[in-house]
């Protein structure tokens, strides 16, 4: 699978990441190289052996443990003021 | 001819105490960030494991809908950036959810999955404030077809939604606390020509807001169509101050959430066996109880709605009716007296058995009805046997036909006048005279008795 400039330039906007020319061509390469190896992998003939199938998600009971202090959380907000986050204010959203 | 096409997305909080994928707990209201840990505030490293109540929770509501659930269900990351999601994703259900395929009032259920709800933003000038307790809250999103066909529609379909959520003890429903929200898809067509383009709106959180706001819509399609010009799909917002929807953001701008499996999260495994514990458990659900009161208590369908508009009413019907042997009845005074006390009053503190017990007082001609509305109106209050009442106040009635014959005796003596006018054919004067007996009775002959002795007495 190829991914050109302009796919990367796309994946990177979702990721919000600020990526320049020079970048962007060169992450369209590694990107293509890594799926490329993925094609390759499905090339791989499996006729004959078992699928492993996943385990089942492990379940916890409906019992409270203590949260975090609201220090720890304030400790690693950048930005924090009366028991809150702070960002840069955003409307729109879900 | 248009026709409208809308269905519906219900987001419902389970009633768990922690949320889906931490211990935290889940309580409205508490200080911002006092119910966070490091995996719902998406530290790297932590990882989430499913809380077994929320799956319950849903089981339950899947089998309340008749849906099919699926033995094997995936999580799914639902990526896109906003504050309100510390990780950048949320974990919901994608392409295998946990159950499909139902129904709720004759309305399609398309699909129920489980997912995460997200923290809370207050916009304060040019900053916003986040407050994640409400991150990683449990929620199922109930997703109907397109099957209702107005806002009248609509409203019936959530009612009876949010009453089969609440029977269930799956969600407290409350709308105005946000644990039931509400999304509607809208479109119109003309009669016979292919489905239009629809539009999404958002922020219908109470019964007035998703009639009002589907009205708007309807209207403004139709009026753009007739104009000549074409709906474009894109996600709107009711605006509760204006009545009226606007744009949110546009297709183009529709996010790419690029889903995928949450590798932190092993497939959901489901066994039959604790879909079967679950359906047993389930209580009676209003649907089953409405045809219920018709078929068996005859009620209209009418009452029958009203008594089932929350579990704890149908339940003490349910009682009423069962104590005193006289459903109607039962269902006469829960939905006239006892729904207008909780109103008036805030609650009825008359349990069903004490009314069961006064509707058997009136059967038994022990009181009269004017007597038992003035008994009811005071044990509403103070919960006392209507008996201890009756005796107290001395308000049995009198059924001795022996005892009414002398009340009417003095009556027919005293009022000789009015009963030669009566004699003479002038039968409107008997109102009077029944009146007179029940005042020499003080009220308590057995008002029927009283009438038919009268009438014998005067030779009628």
């Amino acid at each position: 699978m190829n991914i050109d400039r302009e796919e990367a330039r796309r994946i990177a906007e979702l990721a919000r990441l600020d990526l320049d020319d020079d970048a962007l061509v060169r992450m369209a390469a590694e990107m293509t190289k890594i799926l490329t190896y993925i094609d390759q992998l499905r090339e791989v003939d499996v006729e004959g052996f078992e699928e492993h199938t996943a385990e089942a998600t492990p379940l916890r009971d409906d019992e409270p443990r203590p949260s975090l202090d609201r220090s720890s959380a304030e400790r690693n907000a950048p930005q924090w003021t009366g028991g809150f986050f702070v960002v840069p204010k955003v409307i729109g959203g879900e | 001819m248009w026709n409208a096409v809308i269905g519906l997305e219900v987001h419902a909080r389970l009633q768990t105490r922690t949320k889906i994928f931490c211990g935290c707990a889940v309580s409205f209201g508490a200080p911002p960030n006092t119910q966070v840990c490091p995996t719902c505030l998406g530290y790297p490293g932590a990882l989430p494991v499913l809380n077994r109540e929320a799956v319950e929770l849903a089981i339950r509501m899947a089998i309340a809908t008749g849906c099919t659930i699926h033995h094997r269900s995936i999580f799914a990351r639902k990526n896109y950036f906003y504050p309100d999601l510390p990780k950048g994703y949320q974990i919901s259900q994608f392409d295998e959810p946990l159950a499909t395929g139902g129904s709720v009032n004759g309305i399609r259920i398309r699909r129920i999955h489980m997912e995460e709800d997200a923290g809370k933003l207050i916009h304060h000038g040019d900053a916003s404030h986040v407050d994640l307790n409400r991150a990683g809250t449990p929620l199922i999103e109930i997703v109907s077809e397109p099957d209702i066909r107005s806002a009248a529609e609509a409203d019936a379909y959530l009612t009876r939604l949010r009453q089969t959520l609440m029977y269930a003890g799956v969600c407290d429903g409350n709308m105005e606390e946000g644990s039931l929200r509400c999304d509607a898809n809208v479109s119109v067509h003309r009669e016979g020509e292919p489905l239009g383009t629809r539009t999404e709106v958002k922020n219908v959180n109470s019964f007035r807001f998703l009639r009002a706001a589907i009205d708007f819509e309807i209207a403004r399609q139709i009026q753009v169509l007739e104009a000549g010009g074409t709906i474009v799909q894109e996600t709107r917002l009711f605006d509760p101050n204006s009545g009226e929807t606007r744009v949110m953001r546009s297709k183009e701008e529709a996010h790419d959430y690029r889903y995928f499996p949450d590798p932190d999260l092993l497939p959901l495994e489901i066994e039959e066996e604790w879909i079967d514990d679950v359906r047993t458990a389930l209580p009676e659900l209003p649907a089953a109880r409405v045809a219920r009161y018709q078929n068996e208590h005859g009620l209209s369908a009418t009452d029958a709605e009203i008594l089932v508009t929350s579990r704890e009413i149908a339940e003490y019907f349910d009682a009423a009716a069962a104590a005193s042997g006289n459903a109607r009845a039962a269902a006469n005074w829960v939905r006239n007296d006892v729904l207008r006390i909780q109103n008036e009053r805030g609650a009825c503190r008359l349990s069903a058995e004490g009314l069961a017990q006064l509707i058997r007082l009136i059967d038994a001609g022990t009181i009269g009805s004017k007597a038992a509305k003035e008994i009811f109106d005071e044990i509403a209050t103070t919960g006392e046997d209507p008996r201890a009442v009756v005796e107290r106040k001395g308000l049995a009635q009198v059924s001795d036909p022996a005892v009414i014959r002398e009340a009417a005796a003095k009556v027919i003596e005293r009022n000789t006048t009015q009963v030669e006018q009566y004699r003479a054919g002038k039968t409107q004067i008997f109102g009077f005279l029944v009146g007179q007996l029940m005042k020499e009775t003080r009220g308590k002959a057995n008002a029927e008795m009283a009438n038919a002795i009268l009438k014998e007495m005067l030779g009628g």
